[in-house]
């Protein structure tokens, strides 16, 4: 024990009365702008609560939210288990942009919001520096600005989506696309059409998983819904740019194809309506029934399309109607591994599939937009 | 043989009685003994379940050097009292994913149950705790101590942790000018 004085002085001064595996347990329990407080206590304090490590341990405890306030001309950091706010960015609108409709994230902790029209904004919350997209060029002159952040995991690059409809002159919608690199040369590129029509309004359209942007294709008219299936999926590489030439089949259509079913998927009995999420790395297609029940598809293998039901999720009734227009969106599995929800106007609930129950977590209703912010307070 | 018969029987005897025996004696740094239930032991201490699985108790009390007398009568006192308390289930369910897991809330008796104790106890109890691998204790002794800490001054944090301020009045001003946000009043 007389060997380990020079140890036990070096340890000393860092927790003071206790050791440092037993302090780090005890201040990963405290809140992000607590922990940013006890920043000045003394300098091991601040090393540890700002250590990477740290940071991430912490943010898997204490998930947040990333939302569009009430007046949508702010950003709020909500720690989702609360809903208490911890921090609140202004975002600098120009004079022509009225107020924000959008807001995706992008690990590591970047947000990016998209107002009426003009440039977007994407910051990470730590430093609350924004970076203003460039103001369109002759690349694009549509009406539409809401943009789609993702990372490039391999040079951990983010780029930017738009994307704007637009009539030919025989009366046929085109959709174009256009690519932003985050920080490079601030010009919009025309990207390359998508093989179909893509939706891309709702947070339930659009998921950036691992380099790739899924998008839900979009029904254009009855005729058309009759003739498609609607959970085909369509998928742009970030790194390359370029869409797959062909789309996915969705879980359940791939099911039906499988099964010898001719009967497209819309003609179907049960009248079905689709999400993509991302949980776990993995895109999710998420199936919402008529009787507020839903199933979760995780994709297992892209090449050969193959999904795996884990998730059979039974809403409480109270969700009733408003299943259909507005529902529930998958945002995380926590450690526990209940799956936290956003539910109708931004109740933020987490299911139990080992007990069926639901508990509430946080009321985030005046939140328009909200979404997983994929980082953490303490350190970018 | 016949001399040693008696001194033998003895022998067997005793050990038969130690592994009937439903409780194990542990024996603090200062010496003091504390009976605990071998059953709570086992379940609420990976090191005690291992001593115990191993052969490695004493009977005539386990020398536990690390931890002294006040601090072993509160994790036996633990013991005691979740023995009657909560059904090993949950307590096996919490500690699956505690690496990640949001945290437990601590029970109604846990909370009164470490509310009572000093500082100093508090901190004393928190290593015992994590020294024989008490996951349910640790983790409501942690909550705790992180209770405690909310709403005070980093003066008050320095005291009660035993800190030297290693700051310059500069460096303090920049750290407070760095995240004005987490300095707001709500």
């Amino acid at each position: 024990m007389g060997g380990n004085k020079d140890e036990g002085q070096e340890k000393a001064p860092l927790a003071g009365v206790l050791p440092e595996d037993i302090l780090r347990e005890i201040l990963l329990r405290l809140p992000a702008d607590a922990l940013c407080r006890l920043r000045l206590v003394c300098q091991p304090w601040r090393s540890l609560t700002s250590d990477p490590g740290f940071a991430k341990a912490h943010a898997a405890r204490h998930p947040l939210i990333a939302g569009l306030d009430r007046t949508r001309c702010a950003v709020h950091i909500v720690d989702m288990m609360s809903g208490r706010v911890l921090r609140r960015i202004p975002v600098p609108l120009g004079a022509s942009q009225r107020h924000c409709t959008d807001l995706t994230t992008a690990q590591p902790g970047l947000v990016c919001v998209s107002p009426n029209r003009g440039p977007s904004f994407a910051f990470d919350p730590v430093d609350a520096v924004v970076t203003a997209t460039p103001t369109r060029n002759a690349a694009g002159s549509g009406i539409e600005c809401r943009s789609i952040l993702g990372l490039v995991p391999s040079t951990g690059h983010h780029k930017v989506l738009r994307f704007q409809l637009e009539s030919t002159n025989a009366g046929l919608l085109v959709q174009r696309c256009l690519v932003l690199t985050l920080n490079g040369d601030r010009r919009w590129r025309a990207g390359p059409r998508p093989p179909v029509i893509v939706d891309w309004h709702r947070s339930g359209d659009r998921v950036v998983v691992d380099g790739v942007a899924y998008f839900l294709r979009r029904l254009l008219n009855l005729r058309d819904s009759a003739n498609v299936d609607p959970d085909s999926i369509a998928s742009f590489d970030l790194a390359t740019e370029k869409w797959r030439p062909t789309t996915m089949a969705g879980p359940a259509s791939s099911i039906l194809a499988r099964s010898g079913d001719t009967t497209k998927l819309s003609q179907h009995k049960h009248r079905l309506q689709f999400q993509l999420a991302q949980l776990e790395g993995c895109l999710v297609t998420v199936h919402h029934y008529r009787d507020c029940s839903m199933n979760l598809w995780f994709l297992v293998d892209a090449d050969k399309g193959i999904w795996d039901k884990k998730y059979s999720v039974q809403c409480e009734t109270r969700c009733d109607m408003s299943h259909v227009c507005d529902p529930p969106h998958p945002l995380v599995i926590l450690g526990d591994g209940r799956i936290v929800f956003r539910l109708k106007g931004g109740v933020i609930r987490a299911y139990d599939a080992s007990t069926t129950m639901w508990a509430d977590l946080a009321n985030l209703q005046g939140y328009p937009v909200l979404g997983l912010h994929q980082g953490s307070l303490l350190c970018s | 043989m016949e001399v040693d018969k008696g001194k033998g029987e003895a022998e067997e005897t005793r050990k038969v009685a130690e592994a009937d025996r439903d409780t194990v004696t542990l024996k603090s740094s200062d010496g003091k003994l504390f009976e605990v239930s071998k059953e709570a032991a086992a379940r609420l201490s990976t090191v005690l379940a291992g001593m115990i699985a191993g052969g490695s108790i004493d009977d005539n009390g386990t020398d536990l050097k690390q931890i002294g007398s006040e601090a072993l009568e509160n994790v036996v006192d633990y013991c005691n009292k979740h023995a009657n308390s909560i059904p090993s289930a949950a307590l096996i369910s919490s500690s699956i994913s505690f690496n990640t897991a949001p945290f437990k809330e601590p029970e109604e008796w846990e909370r009164k149950f470490v509310d009572r104790l000093s500082h100093d106890a508090l901190f004393d109890l928190v290593e015992a705790a994590n020294f024989l691998g008490m996951e349910r204790l640790l983790d409501v002794t942690c909550h705790k101590i992180s209770e405690m800490m909310k709403g005070k001054s980093p003066d008050q944090i320095r005291e009660v942790f035993n800190i030297k301020n290693d700051y310059t009045k500069e460096e303090l001003e920049e750290i407070r000018q760095e995240l004005a946000w987490a300095f707001y009043d709500d």
